[in-house]
């Protein structure tokens, strides 16, 4: 079957950087292609080139074997060409309605107006063929991540598209709505849509796609038929080296109890809390989506009314009121969407890190920019940052495994005791991730105490000391250090069909 | 209109739709009924209705830019200008009437594409660009008419005096205006990108919209709009007068925020301006048939404002928390019974 799209020879350079160096991709009709990469290898841009919205410096897009004008390539002309993305940045708008999203700039009419009941009729169609059930007429602003994901898929089948490029779109998604994501993927590609799939979940790809192109700092590192690779063979084309493993050699935790939860009833939560936190010690916190962790973590942080004993070693009895408290009580708190809590995207990696620590760069009263650059400059070659040495460029530019980077940096200079963590490595690639677990091993080595919430299951097995499983905002059940996925998820899935009382 | 009902009744929907500026008109209006003999007179209300024309048309022209997620402070001073060129193109002759009307009409709209043109190519910040366009037409107001210049015609004034039992035909021509502009922007796709674009340019740009067209002709609508506004001020005033309608710029973006609209842009709804308005104007009338001082008018305008925008911020607060963080928690609390299935 002839390709259903080609990009050729693609070059693009954003000022000095070379982002992508004569790549050349191709999807067929009726097959999913996996695109694979580190943060910043140049996935985006090109899928950016496909559906153009960036315009290349050098190369060509065919579709259906017909080479396109890129003088007049934009997201509309490329929609005509029958090309659909779904952006892995929401391209929703929040103050719109689902329906009005999905619509939008392809409006349907009746009589010259907009036909707001078909297009909300033809919405929910949509949205049920991938498993979201929201209302049309609601807001985006009132979903949350993994509803504006699923709505962001029904927007590109809306399109009836012949070829889909998806970016990361599991990335936010978990449990029942990652086997619906597979199934609408599937069912596109019976019907001989070419999907190109960008992930960082390896089982996915194998699962879900026929081929693979591996980018690897702009350029193709490989590329082939996913039946004639193995797993470790794509992580080392897209690192450039072996990994043997992602997790490093586990500490001991010692026997003083650091943080202890009694009774502790956030906001929000149907049931109090019970829980205790070690120094050194790594405790995960597994569930699905929804299940309150995110919550319970913000409690603890102040940033929700509780009520109940939080007992701090040697620091403080009660939950820290706001999140000023909190940072003074030791407590340092990565959130889990760093690019609206974390950081302030369009300042400079240095203002980013310096943030919280601001006494450490007076001098007078009066802010030192000079302590500030020698602080960051520190800060970016510890933690391994990839920005200018004195972290000059704004945070914004820099790829998403460097942003969480920043993050960790920033926190982690205030010397916390206890570090909570809410999906510290969402949508980063494996190399980020990897520096990720070493630092935390390092600090809990130091005795710094750490409660994670991640949805992946590797990680939270891989990294923690014992792990809580919570259901429907209950701790429901622990389980120590080496256990299997599945006993996790027979945990999970035993307790939420049981009737809960609440 | 039924189609505009959100989904979900939130007390953010409620401001928003402009509910609640309603009621606080319908409230007014009851206690000025109750209060004030003079109000309830015939003559009073039509005459209440009349004075709000101006306003009505220049705030709708403030709302459509609002949407796009602008501002656009020249508003009131190419109202005046427009009065000033009408008057002087008129001159006291109904021959010249239409010739006048299409002169101040097209002052609007040639004022609404350099602001578009500002805003969208040379990409100066709205607040700045119709700031600077705005004294601009103020000197030249004042360089046309720095005494009153140009006369309003007999049809015109005619025009501005007739009506059909109380109820004057410029009303029914406002009315019929803000029909129009509510309906072009709730149900046309010109109506749904202004709201896009105004909304978050960017996810606008990628679903294939021209945002800087979009943006560029809501500032050339609210321009025509100011020209109208300008004829009415001329109708009204009989002369072309740079010291004219004092205090427009001010009423006009006031009645924006309280009716619901974000300066942010894509959020708010015309009807809910439409009772800022409403309600700033009763305000005028109730005070004066009180005789109470003028400044208490102020002090309770200003109050209003203040109450308003702070009974809107939290609303942007509670987007981030609930779009980006607030996990599912908040979702499974819309809909209880499909997670219990």
């Amino acid at each position: 079957m002839s390709d259903a799209v080609q990009l050729s020879n693609i070059t693009k350079s954003f000022g000095p950087v070379n982002v992508l160096s004569d790549v050349s991709i191709s999807c067929r009709a009726g097959s999913v292609r996996a695109l694979v990469g580190e943060n910043g290898a140049g996935k985006s841009t090109l899928l950016k080139i496909l559906t153009g919205s960036v315009a290349p410096d050098a190369g060509a897009v065919s579709v259906f074997g017909e080479a396109v004008d890129l003088e007049g390539w934009d997201p509309l002309e490329s929609q005509r060409q029958g090309i659909a993305i779904v952006h892995q940045e929401f391209a929703l708008l929040p103050n719109m309605t689902v329906s009005d999203n999905v619509f939008l700039g392809r409006e349907r009419k009746k009589r010259g107006f907009v036909d707001r009941q078909a297009q909300e009729e033809e919405t929910a169609a949509l949205l049920s063929t991938v498993g979201c059930r929201v209302d049309p007429r609601a807001r985006v602003e009132d979903l949350n991540i993994a509803n504006a994901q699923l709505v962001e898929i029904a927007k590109a089948l809306s399109q009836n598209a012949k070829v889909i490029a998806l970016d990361e779109p599991s990335a936010v998604l978990s449990g029942r709505e990652l086997e619906t994501l597979f199934t609408v993927v599937e069912a596109l590609r019976d019907k001989d849509v070419a999907v190109l799939y960008v992930s960082h979940r390896m089982d996915e790809l194998f699962r879900l796609c026929d081929e693979f192109s591996v980018l690897k700092d702009g350029r193709v590192a490989g590329a082939g038929q996913i039946a004639d690779t193995t797993n470790d063979e794509i992580i080392r084309m897209m690192v450039g080296r072996d990994v043997a493993s992602a997790f490093p050699q586990a500490n001991t935790p010692s026997d003083d109890v650091l943080l202890r939860l009694e009774d502790f009833h956030v906001d929000g939560l149907p049931a109090p809390i019970s829980l205790t936190v070690r120094a050194g010690e790594v405790v995960g916190i597994a569930g699905l989506a929804g299940s309150g962790r995110s919550r319970l973590l913000k409690g603890i942080f102040g940033l929700i009314p509780s009520t109940g004993n939080l007992h701090l070693s040697g620091v403080s009895d009660k939950a820290p009121n706001g999140s000023g408290e909190a940072i003074d009580d030791g407590f340092a708190f990565i959130p889990e969407d760093r690019k609206q809590l974390g950081l302030a995207l369009s300042q400079p990696v240095s203002s980013n890190l310096t943030l919280l620590d601001l006494p450490a760069i007076r001098r007078g009263g009066l802010l030192s920019k000079k302590k500030e650059i020698a602080l960051a400059t520190n800060l970016v070659s510890t933690y391994g940052i990839k920005s200018t040495k004195t972290g000059s460029e704004d945070v914004g530019q820099l790829s998403g495994g460097n942003q969480q980077k920043v993050v960790f940096a920033k926190w982690l200079q205030m010397s916390p005791k206890l570090v909570l963590l809410d999906e510290p490595t969402r949508g980063i690639d494996v190399a980020a991730k990897e520096e990720i677990y070493r630092v935390i091993r390092e600090l809990s080595k130091q005795g710094v105490g750490f409660l994670m919430v991640s949805s992946e299951l590797i990680e939270v097995l891989g990294l923690s000391h014992r792990v809580l499983v919570m259901v429907d905002g209950v701790i429901r059940g622990e389980l120590p250090a080496g256990s299997t996925e599945e006993e996790v998820m027979t945990l999970v899935t035993e307790t939420s069909h049981q009737p809960v009382g609440y | 209109m039924l189609h505009n009902l959100p989904a979900r009744l939130t007390r953010r929907t409620l401001l928003e739709s402009g509910a609640v500026v309603w009621a606080l008109v319908i409230v007014l209006f009851l206690f000025a009924l109750a209060q004030s003999d003079d109000f309830r007179t015939a003559a009073n209300l039509s005459n209440i209705s009349r004075q709000i024309v101006i306003l009505g048309l220049v705030a709708a022209a403030q709302f459509i830019v609002v949407i796009a997620g602008g501002v656009d402070l020249s508003l009131a001073a190419n109202a005046r200008l427009s009065a000033i060129v009408t008057a002087i193109v008129i001159n006291g002759s109904d021959d010249r009437l239409l010739l006048g009307v299409v002169a101040g009409l097209s002052t609007g709209v040639i004022i609404g594409l350099v602001n578009g043109f500002i805003v969208t190519r040379l990409r100066v910040e709205p607040f700045i660009a119709t700031l600077g366009t705005g004294a601009l037409l103020t000197g030249l107001a004042l360089f046309f008419a720095s005494t009153p210049v140009g006369r309003s015609s007999p049809a015109l004034n005619n025009f501005y005096g007739f009506s059909i039992g109380g109820v004057y035909a410029i009303v029914l021509l406002l009315v019929l205006i803000w029909i129009a502009i509510s309906v072009a922007m709730n149900r046309s796709t010109w109506g749904r990108h202004l709201y896009a674009a105004g909304g978050d340019p960017g996810s606008a740009a990628l679903a294939g919209i021209n945002v800087r067209r979009v943006t560029a002709s809501a500032y050339v609508w609210a321009g025509l709009l100011g020209g109208a506004a300008g004829v009415v001020i001329l109708a009204s005033a009989g002369v072309g007068d740079a010291a004219s309608v004092q205090g427009l710029e001010f009423d006009s973006l006031a009645v924006v925020v309280i009716g619901g609209a974000s300066l942010a842009g894509g959020r708010g709804r015309l009807i809910g301006t439409i009772g800022g308005v409403l309600l700033f104007s009763l305000i005028g009338n109730v005070f004066n048939l009180l005789k109470v001082d003028v400044w208490y008018q102020q002090l309770v305008r200003g109050l209003i404002i203040l109450i308003a925008a702070a009974a809107l911020v939290d609303r942007y607060d509670k987007r981030k928390q609930s779009k980006r963080t607030q996990d599912q928690e908040e979702d499974d609390k819309q809909q209880p019974l499909q997670r219990s299935v």
